[in-house]
C-alpha cells in the first residue's frame, strides 16, 4: 500500500495543498517551500516508532499564519456582528491510500472510501471543540480596550484533534489498527553521530537493538553475572579495598540490628537494556568508534541501519503481541546528500530506488537539494514543490508527457540531466542555448538587459548542446516552469533552415518563447550589434577587434591582425570578421566574456537576445 | 429535584420532523459533558444513517454521540455492560437473527403448549450460550433497566436521549425510556406521527398480537409528555396534502409550499405494472428540473411478479436498509462469517488460534472474491479458509450467504434519480413523485379508507400503509392498481377528487 494523494488545509505554510505521491517519490523544490512541513503532517498521522515521535497536539505556530492573521482580523472588526460569519481555522491533514495486501486491507477497511474496500482515506483533524462557545469568546475579545488585530487572543486550548477514516468525522480511527501504520523521519537536522551510540532510550540504535527478541540477550546477561562473580570474590585488588574500607568504617559507623556494616562492589545492573545502553557502532576494518568518523561516513551508516530494520516485511502470526505488528511503513529522509561527496551521492542514488521497490509495506520519498541526487533517480517519480502567488503547488516533471509517444524525450532528458547534473529543476525559468558561447555569456548578457543576476531571477541557463530543444520544450510546456526563451541560429545558408521557424511555430506561447538569429549564427547577430568602428587619433577603434586579438595571440602574429584592424575603412564586415573566428568560437567567448567582466557597457546585447531576456522578465 | 417532562413533538409527514430533531440535537452538543452520552435512536439503519448524515453537515460529531437503531442503543448502553452482570447470560454475546417463533412452528404447527415450552427453553438455552436474537433485546433491556443501580447507571451515562419515529416505539422499549426518565439525569426529546405507525409486523413475526393505534404508548402515553404539536407540511404540496389529511386520524395538516397546476394527484388506469410505470415516468418528466429531482416506484412487497421483476425491467435502484457508508463493510462481512460458523469473533479467534487482523484478513478475502453460487461458497469457505460451518439447529448458511451476495451489489451511479423500495422502508424518505400500486382492489380500499373509526381499528396497518406511501410525494402522486378497479374503489377516487389518466 502506499500514499497517493496527500491534501493540506492550513498547515503552516500550506494554506491548501493537494498532491499525488508514488510507492517512491523524489521531491525537490527550492528553500522554505514547505517540503519538511509536508512531511510532518503526515507524521500527524502515522506514529514513528524508531526515530523522533511527533505530537499530535498543535502548537499556535503550526497553524497557518495567513488564516490565523484573517481570524483575528475578523475578531477585531466588529463591524462584522454575526458571529457565524467568523470561522475558526481548522488544520486538516488528508491522506489517501490504495494497493494492499489482504492483511493491510484487514487493517484499514473501516477507513475506505469505496465498497471494493482497495481505497482508504485518513484524516487528521484539529478544530475546535464542539463545546467551544464561540459567540463569547469573540465578545470577550472585543471588550478590550484598544481592539487591534494583534491584540486578540487565538483559542488554542479550545482545539483538540481527531483522526478518522473516510468522510464521516465521527467514524475515529481506532488507535489499535492505525498504530500498525508507521512513519519514520529522517529530518535533515539528524545527529547520526549521536544516535549511533545506545546510551539512552532516545537513540536510534538503542531502539533498534531494543526492538528485537530481548531473551536473546540472556547469554550475554549469564556472561556478566559471571563478571560479578570474578568483581566479588577473585580480585585480589577488589578484595583488598573492600577489606580496607569495611575496617575504617568499623571505626567511624556502628552497625545495628538492620544494617550490615559493610561494603561491596557490583558490575552495573545486569538487565537487558542497560547492556544495550553500553554498546556503540564501530565502523571499518581497522574498528574506530563512530564518535571519531566524518559526518558524511556517519550519516550513511544512520541511514543504512534505519533502513536495515525496516524493508523486510513481517509476518504476523497469531500468538504474536500484535499490537506491535507494523503492516506498512512510510519512510521519508531528507537531503540524503548530507555531508556526502559527490561520488558516494550518485552511489547512493543508483541504490535507493531500488530498496523500496516492489514492497507493499513500504513508501520512500525523499527530498534533496543536489543535482547528483536527483539527475539519478527516475524523472516520473520526481516532484516539484514551488510557489506560485501565495500558493504551493506540485507538479511531476514529467506531466502531459505520454510514455510511449514521448519516450525518446524522456530518455534523453534523464540522460542529460545525469550527464550534466543540471539544475533546471531547482528553477522556474529557462534560458535555453545551443552552445558553449551563449552559455558563457548569457548570464552577462542577463544582467544588462535587465540589470538583476540570474540566481535572483531563479533562471538557469542550459546549453542542449545542439538542436534538441524539443526534448526540453515538450516538459517545460505542461506546467511547471513560468517562462521559458529559446535562443537557436537560424542555419538560414543550411539545409535544415527550416528547423527553427518550425520550432517557433510548435512551441511560441504566453510561456514559450523561440527567438531566432537574424544573421545564419549567434556568433554573426554578435558582430552585427558590435559591428561599429570609430576613427580615435586615425586609429580604428572596436572592441570585437581587441578581443579579435587577444583571441589569436598565439596563433597569428599581432601584426595580420594590426593589418586587418588597419584595412578597415568602414565597419566591421560580418562575414570577413566571422571567418577570422570561426575555428576559435569558445576562446573568442572567453575573451569576450572578460571584458564585459570589466565593463558591462562595452558590449552591445544582440538585438533577439535582448527580446528574448525582456520577455522572460 | 422532579424532572421535567419529556418533550414530545407530534408532527405529521412532512414537517421537517427528522430535521428538526437533528437541529435539536446540533443546538444540545456545546451543553454535553465530555464524559457522558448523548443518543439518537431511529428504527432503521437507513434513518440512523440520514441522521449521521444530516448532523455531520452542521458539526463535527463528537465521540460520545451515539446515532442508531434501538437495538443498537439497547446493546450499547444495557446488554453489553450488564446482560453479563446481571447472569441473563453467562459468556461473551453474539446477536443474531433468528426467528425463533419460525422454528417452533415449523416443529410444533398450532400446538401452542408445546410451541411456547419449546421457544422458552430454546431461548434460554441460546441466552445461556450468549447468542441473543434480535427479537429478544428490547425483553432483555427491560428486564435490566427494572434494576435500579443499572438505571441509576444509564441515567448518569446519558445526557440526553433523542427518540426519531416515536409511534414505532413498543410497549417494552417505552417502559425502558420511561426509566430512563425516571433516573431523572436525562433530558428526553421525541418525535413522531401516529399515522405512520407501521410497524406491527414485528409483533406478528414473533407470534404477538400487535396493539391497535389508540393502544401504542406515543398516543396512550401522551400525558406524559411535554406536547409540541406541528400542524406544517414542508414536503408534500397543497394538493397532495389535502388529499392525505383525508387519511389522517391524528392531525389535519396545512401545505406550506404554492400549487402549480401540474401538482396533484392521479390515478393511472392501467392494469399492467410495466406500462403503469412507463406511462407514470412519462408523465412526470415536466418535472426534471427540480432539485433534487427522485421517483419513487412503491409497492407492499417486491417479492413477487410482477413486482419481482420490475426493477430489473427499468433499471431502478433498491433502496437498501443496509448503510450506504463504507466503514462498516467489513464489520458487516465478520458478522456474516459469525452467524455462518455459529460463534462470536472472540470464539472463533479461540478456536482457529487466529487474532483479530487474521480473522478481518479472511473477511477480505471473502469480500474480494466472486462466488457463483453458495455452493462455490462452501468450498472455499471450507477448504481454503478451513472454517466450519455451523450445523446448529435454525442455523441457515445459505441465507448468510445471500445476505453476503447482497451486501456485495454495489449501488452504481449516485446521480440516479428512480427508486425502488417497499412502502415499509419508504418510511422517512421523500420524493419529487411517487407512484404507488395496489396488488389487488382489497388493498387499494384499505389505503383510500377515510372513516376514522375504521382507521383506528387498522389491525395490520394495511391502512395505514396507504398513507406512509402517499405521504412521501412532493409534487405528483400517482395511484395504480394490478385489478381492474371496482366500483367502489371508482366511486372512492372520484369523491376524492383523484383524475384518472
Amino acid at each position: 500500500m502506499y500514499i497517493y494523494k496527500l491534501k493540506i488545509q492550513n498547515y503552516r505554510n500550506f494554506s491548501s495543498l493537494e498532491l499525488e505521491l508514488k510507492p517512491f517519490t523524489l521531491i525537490i523544490g527550492e528553500n522554505n517551500i514547505g517540503k519538511t512541513n509536508l512531511l510532518n503532517a503526515i507524521g500527524l498521522i502515522f506514529s514513528q516508532e524508531i526515530t523522533i515521535f511527533k505530537k499530535r497536539f498543535l502548537e499556535i505556530d503550526d497553524l497557518n499564519y495567513d488564516i490565523v492573521k484573517s481570524f483575528k482580523e475578523k475578531v477585531a472588526n466588529t463591524s462584522i456582528s454575526n458571529p457565524n460569519e467568523i470561522e475558526l481555522p481548522i488544520v486538516k491533514i488528508e491522506v489517501f491510500i490504495k494497493d494492499f495486501t489482504d492483511e493491510q486491507a484487514a487493517i484499514v477497511a473501516d477507513w475506505c472510501i469505496n465498497r471494493e474496500l482497495t481505497e482508504a482515506k485518513i484524516v487528521y483533524e484539529f478544530s475546535p471543540q464542539v463545546s467551544f462557545r464561540k459567540s463569547e469568546w469573540i465578545q470577550k475579545q472585543r471588550e478590550r480596550t484598544n481592539l487591534d488585530w494583534q491584540s486578540v487572543d487565538f483559542p488554542i486550548d479550545a482545539y483538540e484533534y481527531t483522526i478518522y477514516g473516510g468522510d464521516d468525522t465521527s467514524n475515529r480511527c481506532d488507535m489499535y489498527f492505525l498504530r500498525m501504520l508507521k512513519m519514520e523521519f529522517l529530518d535533515a537536522l539528524r545527529d547520526a553521530k549521536k544516535e549511533l551510540v545506545a546510551n539512552s532510550d532516545s537513540r536510534l540504535l538503542y531502539k533498534i537493538l531494543n526492538r528485537k527478541e530481548l531473551s536473546n540477550y540472556d547469554k550475554i546477561k549469564d556472561i556478566l553475572g559471571n563478571l560479578t562473580k570474578e568483581l566479588k570474590e577473585d580480585n585480589q585488588n577488589l578484595k583488598d579495598i573492600k577489606e580496607d574500607v569495611n575496617k575504617l568504617l568499623d571505626k567511624v559507623s556502628l552497625a545495628d540490628a538492620n544494617t550490615l556494616n559493610e561494603i561491596d562492589f557490583d558490575f552495573t545492573s545486569p538487565e537487558t537494556s542497560e547492556i544495550l545502553k553500553k554498546l556503540s557502532l564501530t565502523y571499518g576494518s581497522n574498528p574506530i568508534s563512530v564518535e571519531r568518523n566524518g559526518l558524511g561516513r556517519n550519516n550513511l551508516l544512520y541511514i543504512s541501519l534505519l533502513l536495515s530494520q525496516i524493508i523486510e516485511e513481517e509476518e504476523m502470526k497469531a500468538e504474536q503481541k500484535i499490537r506491535d505488528f507494523t503492516a506498512f511503513r512510510f519512510i521519508a529522509i531528507e537531503e540524503p546528500e548530507a555531508h556526502l561527496h559527490p561520488n558516494l551521492q550518485n552511489h547512493l542514488a543508483e541504490n535507493i530506488e531500488e530498496i523500496g521497490s516492489g514492497k507493499k509495506h513500504l513508501q520512500l520519498i525523499l527530498t534533496s537539494h543536489s543535482s547528483h541526487i536527483t539527475s539519478k533517480l527516475s524523472l516520473a517519480n520526481t516532484l516539484v514543490l514551488f510557489k506560485e502567488g501565495n500558493n504551493i503547488k506540485s507538479h511531476y516533471i514529467l506531466n502531459g508527457l505520454d510514455k510511449e509517444e514521448d519516450n525518446e524525450s524522456i530518455n534523453y532528458l534523464a540522460k542529460y540531466l545525469d550527464a550534466t547534473k543540471s539544475t533546471m529543476f531547482f528553477s522556474r525559468k529557462l534560458i535555453l542555448v545551443e552552445g558553449i558561447a551563449e552559455q558563457l555569456l548569457m548570464p552577462k548578457f542577463f544582467e544588462k538587459v535587465t540589470g538583476k543576476t540570474l540566481e535572483k531571477e531563479n533562471c538557469t541557463v542550459i546549453n542542449v548542446n545542439g538542436v534538441a530543444f524539443e526534448h526540453f520544450l515538450k516538459v517545460i510546456k505542461n506546467g511547471f516552469f513560468v517562462k521559458c526563451v529559446v535562443f537557436t541560429d537560424s542555419d538560414a545558408d543550411k539545409q535544415t533552415k527550416n528547423r527553427a521557424p518550425e520550432l517557433k511555430t510548435e512551441y511560441d506561447s504566453n510561456k514559450i518563447l523561440v527567438k531566432i538569429t537574424d544573421k545564419t549564427t549567434f556568433e554573426k547577430d554578435l558582430i552585427e550589434s558590435n559591428k561599429t568602428v570609430t576613427k580615435v587619433l586615425g586609429k580604428n577603434k572596436n572592441i570585437l577587434l581587441d578581443i579579435l586579438e587577444k583571441t589569436k595571440q598565439k596563433t597569428r602574429t599581432n601584426q595580420s591582425i594590426e593589418k586587418y584592424r588597419e584595412g578597415l575603412n568602414s565597419d566591421i564586415d560580418i562575414d570577413d570578421f566571422f571567418t577570422e573566428i570561426k575555428k576559435y568560437k569558445s576562446e573568442f567567448a572567453f575573451n569576450l566574456l572578460d571584458k564585459m567582466n570589466e565593463d558591462l557597457s562595452k558590449i552591445n546585447v544582440p538585438t533577439y537576445i535582448e527580446n528574448g531576456l525582456i520577455f522572460l522578465i | 429535584m422532579k424532572a421535567e417532562k419529556p418533550t414530545l413533538v407530534i408532527a405529521g409527514a412532512g414537517s421537517g420532523k427528522t430535521t428538526n430533531m437533528v437541529k435539536k440535537i446540533v443546538e444540545s452538543l456545546p451543553e454535553l459533558e465530555p464524559y457522558r452520552f448523548l443518543a439518537a435512536i431511529t428504527y432503521t439503519n437507513a434513518a440512523a444513517n440520514s441522521i449521521k448524515e444530516r448532523l455531520s453537515q452542521h458539526t463535527k460529531i463528537p465521540a460520545n454521540v451515539f446515532v442508531g437503531t434501538i437495538d443498537a442503543f439497547f446493546n450499547k448502553f444495557l446488554i453489553l455492560p450488564y446482560a453479563t452482570l446481571h447472569d441473563i447470560t453467562q459468556v461473551d454475546k453474539l446477536f443474531i437473527e433468528l426467528n425463533i417463533e419460525t422454528i417452533a412452528k415449523e416443529k410444533f404447527g398450532t400446538d401452542f403448549k408445546n410451541k411456547n415450552g419449546y421457544k422458552k427453553n430454546l431461548l434460554n438455552s441460546l441466552l445461556k450460550k450468549g447468542v441473543i436474537p434480535f427479537s429478544q433485546i428490547s425483553e432483555i433491556a427491560e428486564k435490566l433497566i427494572v434494576i435500579k443501580e443499572i438505571q441509576e447507571l444509564v441515567g448518569k451515562r446519558l445526557q440526553f436521549l433523542f427518540v426519531d419515529e416515536f409511534q414505532d416505539t413498543n410497549i417494552q422499549e417505552f417502559k425502558v425510556f420511561d426509566k430512563i426518565h425516571k433516573a431523572e439525569k436525562t433530558k428526553l426529546y421525541k418525535v413522531g406521527d401516529a399515522e405512520q405507525y407501521i410497524m406491527s409486523f414485528r409483533f406478528n413475526l414473533e407470534g404477538n398480537k400487535a396493539p391497535l393505534l389508540p393502544k401504542i404508548p406515543i398516543i396512550q402515553h401522551q400525558k406524559k409528555f411535554n406536547l409540541l404539536p406541528n400542524l406544517d407540511n414542508n414536503r408534500c404540496s397543497h394538493q397532495i396534502t389535502t388529499f392525505i389529511n383525508n387519511f389522517n386520524t391524528q392531525l389535519q395538516q396545512e401545505a406550506r409550499f404554492s400549487t402549480v397546476e401540474k401538482n396533484g394527484v392521479f390515478f393511472i388506469s392501467h392494469t399492467d405494472l410495466l406500462t403503469i410505470s412507463n406511462t407514470f415516468k412519462e408523465k412526470t418528466e415536466i418535472w426534471k428540473d427540480e432539485p433534487d429531482f427522485k421517483r419513487f416506484y412503491l409497492a407492499y412487497s417486491f417479492k413477487s411478479e410482477p413486482f419481482k421483476s420490475l426493477p430489473n425491467q427499468l433499471g431502478l435502484i433498491q433502496i437498501s436498509n443496509e448503510s450506504k457508508k463504507t466503514h462498516h463493510l467489513l464489520s458487516e462481512v465478520i458478522h456474516i462469517i459469525t452467524k455462518i460458523v455459529g460463534l462470536n469473533s472472540k470464539q472463533i479467534c479461540e478456536k482457529y488460534n487466529i487474532n483479530t487482523i487474521q480473522l478481518r484478513t479472511l473477511a477480505i478475502k471473502i469480500w474480494k472474491k466472486d462466488f457463483v453460487d453458495f455452493n462455490e461458497f462452501k468450498t472455499y469457505f471450507e477448504q481454503d479458509l478451513a472454517l466450519h460451518i455451523s450445523t446448529e439447529e435454525g442455523s441457515d448458511a445459505e441465507k448468510f450467504f445471500d445476505d453476503l451476495q447482497n451486501l456485495k451489489i454495489i449501488p452504481t451511479i449516485q446521480q440516479q434519480t428512480e427508486y425502488t423500495t417497499t412502502i415499509h422502508k419508504s418510511k422517512g424518505l421523500e420524493a419529487t413523485c411517487v407512484l404507488v400500486v395496489a396488488k389487488t382492489n382489497n388493498e387499494l380500499t384499505h389505503w383510500l379508507e377515510t372513516d376514522k373509526e375504521k382507521r383506528l381499528k387498522d389491525k395490520n396497518d394495511t391502512k395505514r400503509l396507504g398513507f406512509v406511501a402517499f405521504s412521501r410525494a412532493k409534487t405528483a402522486l400517482y395511484i395504480a392498481c394490478l385489478e381492474e378497479l371496482s366500483k367502489t374503489n371508482k366511486n372512492k377516487l372520484m369523491e376524492l377528487k383523484v383524475a384518472t389518466i
